[in-house]
């Protein structure tokens, strides 16, 4: 199982020999992951990868374009933002009204106004697969396809390289959704956390077991004992070698490799919250902000889909960065329930926005605050985007879903920030002129993400997935 | 798909320009029909497909329908779309279809003919003819033949198919350069472009062929080239015959027999979900019986976790969840009484027809009238108020009219689950469109469901519907909860100015008693409403609204039958359904729950998946499926038969260790396909292995050392049972969603948080050491550490250590710091070791 059994670790070996030998083993050629080893792990090829990450915040449901980056306050009156505009430290741009915070870091960032994700209005599963698999490509997720190439963990921290935040990855106890709805949690991690045909090893990584899976993550016994535990392992299982003569194990066999990496590289650590600062936790919090009884009251009025709505953005972002420190390529922070009908189920654009309006726009600003102190602006680039817009509000305040245009806002990653790209129409509801769309958007993350010229030369990696991640044309006003 | 979908149509480009693929041209392509030629040219092309063209919104602004199936309506969107634009009568090549398919406008889709091509003539022929439609009754096509449709092939050589269609008029046609060929293992075969298919491995394939959107299929066997002459295998029984036979044509050997030990823990844990107890093994191993595994194949089929089993099994397939329709039922007692429902008539192995039949037809009243009924529904309340165990009412009713009283049970939707469930069926594309992957039609499924339109599950209770008794607790239940709550309250108030324990005691046991009260009188009324009934005369139909319309049908219609059914009135549709499907020559019915036992047993179904039974998806071995549906329905449904006749087989008992002649083998059973066992089974091995018992919260009805495979239904990880909650969470278990039809939501593949789990959990590490626990006992038990290594080897792989590992063991319990940190750290290997997770 482990590479250095294979070469001749001879099963006669007494404790304490086999000690020796292993522990110049774990200090000089640290095991490397089965899956790192097959595609990232040779130096030579390191080259291919940048050193960035992607954070993607999902605004799940798909909020109107207009409040949110593209408030058209000069159209007629029923394309306008319903929550208004504030300006923003780009001259000339607006931002919708709950959005001052981020207004002013606005030169931080590059909003796309004529993103276009699909026609007509999509179901929100078809959404997701558009904006997440980057339209029509190989129905995999862009997280999953840069953990196909990177390796499903961190060539040296043991980091999950594809990861997903939803907000029980915070608040284990929190019980949120029902069995029904838009927005379960089993749908969400259906659709948000898939890896298509990639194969489960390369689906995100979904801290949100809670302090179950936390406590799990962290190592019960010395890091001596587990040693030993795992080379006595290691040798029972390889006097068994005929059990898996076909191969067939080889992905279970990565999976316990990459769990006990895991462990003893410490990784928990990135998904513990109280190991960071309190005052930056301070800052990001948006658990104050919006009373979580007022949620859950809308909740209840809602009580079919408003129901995974929270006040932990704040947190799921601040996990985010702490991954992206600790090696994870992608992280898809999930926030939910954008989806405003006025049905019963959902709420009206207003009410909707004054509930998860200045969260969002506190986190998103938190997180800019702090990965610009940390000097990590471009290393990290954030995208918040969603399944789609919406159409013009009805009577009630109430939308439909639309996927002609869609929000997008992206903040450093190295690229260039301070500009607002393309416009959409007087109708508020299509692009003018051609659109950008989610094949630009998935070649601009992998443009961040991997030097295209170097990723070509990847062995062992299969040519449609090389396909995808090479062929794309990023948004050029970007680049 | 698309990118797949490209290189198959560029390919057959290339292919249809080179001199050998001339004969291709007999068709008829100078007088171009439009359903016969044309359109089935599209689906050939991609054209219509859900990718393109064939999506329910068009791409940009062109529709056809999916697969072509409505030539009519594909004409008119060519001739209406975009102001007709796409066609130009007057000059054809200058037809927006034609500019765009040859790519001189730009087209999303690529070049999908070339100008020179004999697809392009064609089409612009049948433009310059004035787009005419031909005569779709007389284009039925009744017939589709393919030659050879058996084709035994070796590896790298190769064969060209031709498919005739014979048409409703009379006329055949070699249609061979319309199909599109796809075949069902592309390691063992592949389709070169067109209709030439490539054999690469040894193995057996078959050839999905697509007329437009009729299909047909061909077999390619590919066998072993020479190798030593096949050998004398002696099989147990007629699954052995047939699966032999197989590999003798296909010239793969099958493994060996696996060894005794093995076969003990394979037939435990896949029978009863259990592991061999040391003792059992040490009998099992000792006996000589020459009939001992045959023997003990009855004895683990007649053990209580044969029905926990099965009982889980069930509770997947038949989606027990779900049963808050009317805020009257509890999850946790619905779902356990579902449970034990279906783990007693498993116990009493009653004939799966039987079984189903009092699931299918189930009604609440079981002709009892509705005052008996309701007391019924009485008692049920009090057990659930009571929030304890003892559920015992339900287990002894004659039907499981649970099934029909979760949400989503009744109307299309519960059509679809019984199709899947009882029949293997997967219709759910046909609610809005013709299934693309197979035969069934909006209207089969529409007609079908009728069955199902008259009856009624739970809902909320009507006060019209009941007698006068029933309706005025329903009307004064509210009343008398508050004032027993009122009650309870007052003693809570009482209590405090108490300073007597043992009052207390007393005044709190009678007020939480006045709350339990309180519940039941409160919750009986509200199941009033749960009644299952045939509603007689009933006459609601099944419509289906899609973004391709709104389609209903007014008639009753069994799956692949012609004829219509118009049962009486007063007669119960389902009991119509019922008789069809237990009638010997359905074609569905055991076939579906013997490929899913077959499936259980060896990892995958003789078809594969097995709940898509469809001439779409071939079996691998048809006869063999044919021959043990009979023998069970022959067997009057008899399960336990059906399991003893695949447990006896040697083909079960087939070493996991492939030769050198069957190592590549995936679908012909020639060895033991490795795989984890069931997430349940697997906690309770742990369980087992450690001496660890599970704890549960009161309100689960579920007493301490319930296994892990007799528990019902969802645990909440907030609850005491936190560390089975988890286990479930991070090794997976079904959610049982009414929304996933698919047998593949009970998925056993391996995820990092699984093995995070048995490596680290401190739950695990806990139950390693306990005190109390079974390395614990082994310790005080057996003073010699070449003992204990064999005994903790009985328990947890069921097999002695070999003279290699008792002595790599015992070495490495002399370096530990002490003996029972080394037998911890061996324990714990053993756990996780690939021998233990999985069967083998």
């Amino acid at each position: 199982m482990l590479s250095i059994f294979d070469r001749g670790f001879e099963n006669t070996l007494s404790r304490r020999e086999f000690l020796r030998v292993g522990s110049l083993a774990l200090g000089g050629l640290t095991l490397p992951g089965l899956l790192a080893s097959r595609s990232a792990a040779n130096p030579t090829n390191r080259r291919a990868f940048k050193d960035k990450s992607v954070v993607m915040l999902f605004l799940q449901g798909g909020p109107p374009q207009t409040e949110t980056f593209d408030p058209k306050m000069n159209a007629e009156q029923r394309v306008r933002s319903i929550t208004g505009e504030v300006q923003t430290s780009l001259p000339g741009a607006t931002f919708g009204g709950t959005f001052p915070k981020l207004a002013r870091h606005a030169h931080r960032t590059a909003v796309v106004r004529n993103f276009s994700v699909g026609r007509g209005g999509p179901s929100h599963e078809r959404g997701y697969e558009l904006v997440l698999a980057g339209g029509e490509t190989i129905g995999s997720t862009m997280g999953s396809i840069y953990a196909r190439a990177a390796g499903s963990t961190h060539h040296q921290t043991g980091m999950p390289t594809n990861a997903i935040i939803l907000p029980e990855a915070i608040d284990p106890n929190i019980q949120l959704g029902g069995p029904s709805g838009a927005f379960t949690l089993q749908q969400t991690l259906r659709y948000l956390a898939s890896a298509g045909g990639l194969g489960t090893p390369y689906a995100p990584f979904n801290p949100s077991g809670g302090g179950q899976l936390l406590s799990n993550l962290q190592l019960r016994l010395s890091r001596q004992e587990f040693d030993d535990r795992r080379r006595l392992l290691a040798q029972l299982d390889s006097l068994q070698r005929s059990l898996d003569a076909t191969r067939e194990l080889d992905g279970a066999d990565q999976f316990q490799q990459q769990a006990y990496e895991v462990l003893v590289r410490g990784v928990a650590q990135a998904f513990d919250l109280r190991c960071e600062d309190p005052r930056v936790i301070a800052a990001y919090d948006t658990s104050a902000m919006v009373p979580i009884s007022d949620i859950r009251r809308g909740g209840t009025r809602y009580r079919n889909n408003f129901n995974r709505s929270t006040n932990l953005l704040g947190k799921q972002m601040l996990m985010a960065r702490r991954l992206c420190e600790a090696g994870c390529g992608f992280v898809t922070v999930v926030d939910s329930c954008w989806d405003f009908h006025n049905d019963g189920n959902n709420p009206p654009v207003q009410e909707g926005f004054d509930v998860l309006g200045p969260q969002a726009d506190h986190a998103i600003s938190a997180f800019l605050e702090d990965v610009e102190a940390r000097g990590l602006s471009e290393k990290i680039l954030l995208i918040v985007t969603a399944e789609f817009g919406r159409t013009r509000p009805d009577a009630r305040g109430g939308t439909g879903h639309w996927g002609e245009l869609c929000p997008l806002l992206l903040a450093g990653g190295g690229l260039r920030m301070g500009q607002v790209i393309g416009a959409s129409d007087r109708s508020g509801l299509r692009a003018s002129g051609d659109p950008y769309t989610p094949q630009h958007l998935l070649a601009t993350v992998m443009h961040t993400l991997f030097d295209i010229g170097e990723i070509r030369v990847q062995p062992d990696l299969p040519r449609n997935i090389l396909a995808t991640i090479t062929n794309g044309r990023p948004i050029s006003e970007l680049v | 798909m698309s990118c797949n979908r490209l290189v198959l149509a560029l390919s057959v480009i290339a292919l249809l320009t080179a001199p050998a693929m001339i004969h291709a041209g007999a068709a008829k392509t100078d007088e171009p029909l439009f359903s016969r030629h044309v359109v089935p040219l599209f689906s050939r092309l991609g054209c219509n497909s859900g990718a393109c063209h064939g999506t329910v919104q068009g791409q940009n602004g062109f529709r056809l329908s999916l697969f072509g199936v409505d030539p009519a309506q594909d004409r008119d969107n060519l001739l209406r779309d975009s102001g007709g634009r796409r066609l130009d009568l007057n000059n054809p090549a200058n037809s927006l279809f034609l500019l765009k398919a040859v790519g001189h406008v730009a087209h999303e889709g690529g070049v999908r003919v070339r100008q020179q091509s004999w697809e392009y003539e064609m089409l612009h022929k049948w433009v310059a003819k004035g787009v005419p439609l031909d005569d779709l009754s007389k284009s039925r096509v009744v017939k589709l033949k393919v030659t050879p449709a058996a084709n035994t092939l070796k590896p790298g050589s190769s064969v060209e198919l031709r498919i005739d269609a014979t048409f409703a008029d009379g006329s055949t046609e070699d249609v061979t350069k319309f199909c599109t060929f796809e075949t069902q293992d592309p390691d063992v075969a592949r389709a070169e472009g067109g209709a030439k298919i490539l054999a690469l491995q040894p193995g057996l394939s078959a050839v999905v062929i697509r007329y437009g959107a009729e299909p047909v299929v061909a077999m390619v066997t590919v066998p072993r080239p020479d190798g030593a002459p096949f050998p004398v295998v002696k099989g147990n029984n007629f699954i052995d015959e047939h699966v032999l036979a197989q590999l003798k044509q296909l010239n793969i050997p099958p493994s060996d027999l696996c060894d005794d030990a093995i076969f003990l823990r394979r037939a435990s844990l896949d029978v009863t979900g259990s592991l061999p107890t040391p003792q059992e093994v040490r009998a099992f191993l000792t006996d000589k019986n020459p009939e001992k595994r045959a023997k003990k194949i009855d004895e683990l089929l007649s053990r209580p976790g044969y029905s926990a089993l099965w009982a889980t099994k069930f509770s997947d397939l038949l989606k027990a969840s779900s049963f808050d329709a009317n805020f009257a039922m509890s999850e946790a007692a619905e779902t356990k009484r579902f449970y034990d429902w279906l783990r007693a008539r498993l116990q009493e192995n009653v004939a799966y027809d039987e079984f189903v039949e009092r699931i299918v037809t189930a009604t609440s009243r079981e002709g009892r009238n509705q005052e008996d009924w309701i007391k019924e529904v009485q008692t049920l309340a009090e057990e659930n108020a009571r929030n304890a165990p003892g559920l015992t009412l339900y287990t002894g009713r004659k039907t499981l009219d649970l099934y029909w009283q979760r949400k989503e049970a009744t109307g299309i939707k519960g059509t679809l689950q019984v199709a899947h469930a009882f029949l293997g069926l997967r219709l759910e594309c046909a609610q809005c469109h013709r299934h693309p992957h197979d035969v069934w039609k909006q209207d089969d499924l529409l007609s079908f469901s009728n069955f199902f339109m008259r009856v009624k599950g739970a809902g909320y209770p009507d006060a019209k519907n009941l007698n006068p008794q029933a309706a005025e607790r329903l009307k004064k239940a509210p009343l008398e909860a508050k004032e027993l709550r009122a009650q309870a309250k007052k003693l809570q108030d009482q209590m405090k100015s108490l300073k007597d324990k043992n009052e207390i005691e007393k005044c709190k046991a009678e007020s939480s008693n006045l709350e339990m009260k309180a519940r039941a009188i409160e919750n009986g009324p509200k199941r009033y409403g749960t009644e299952v009934q045939h509603q007689p005369g009933k006459a609601g139909f099944a419509s289906v609204t899609s973004p391709l319309g709104t389609q209903k049908s007014d008639k009753l219609r069994l799956l692949g039958e012609t004829k219509d059914i118009k049962p009486a009135p007063d007669q119960d549709p389902r009991k119509v359904v019922m008789e069809w499907m237990r009638r010997p020559e359905n074609p569905y019915f055991a076939k579906a729950i013997v490929n899913r036992v077959w499936a259980h047993y060896f990892t995958r179904g003789i078809v594969d998946p097995p709940d898509h039974l469809s001439p779409l998806n071939p079996a691998s071995h048809r006869e063999l499926l044919d021959a043990l549906s009979k023998g069970f329905v022959e067997n009057k449904y008899d399960l336990k038969w059906l399991h003893k006749t695949i447990l006896l087989s040697r083909t079960y008992q087939t070493s996991s260790k492939p030769n050198e002649g069957n190592k590549g083998d995936r679908r012909n059973f020639a060895y033991y396909y490795l795989r984890r066992p069931m997430t349940e089974v697997l906690i309770d091995a742990v369980n087992q292995v450690t001496g660890a018992k599970e704890k549960f919260p009161p309100r689960l009805y579920l007493p301490e050392g319930t296994k892990a495979i007799e528990v019902p239904g969802p645990i909440r990880i907030e609850t005491e049972s936190a560390s089975l909650a988890f286990a479930y969470q991070a090794l997976g278990r079904p959610a049982r969603s009414a929304q996933t039809l698919c047998d593949c939501e009970r998925e056993s593949s391996a995820t990092m948080v699984g093995s995070l789990f048995l490596a680290n959990h401190p739950q695990v590490h806990q139950k390693i050491k306990a005190a109390d626990g079974r390395l614990a006992q082994v310790m005080k038990a057996l003073s010699k550490d070449e003992e204990r290594i064999d005994e903790l080897y009985l328990i947890a792989l069921n097999r002695f250590p070999t003279a290699v590992e008792r002595q790599t063991v015992m070495r490495y319990i002399d370096g530990s710091p002490s003996k029972q940190l080394g037998m911890e750290d061996l324990l714990w290997s053993l756990l996780n070791s690939k021998e233990f997770l999985l069967n083998h």
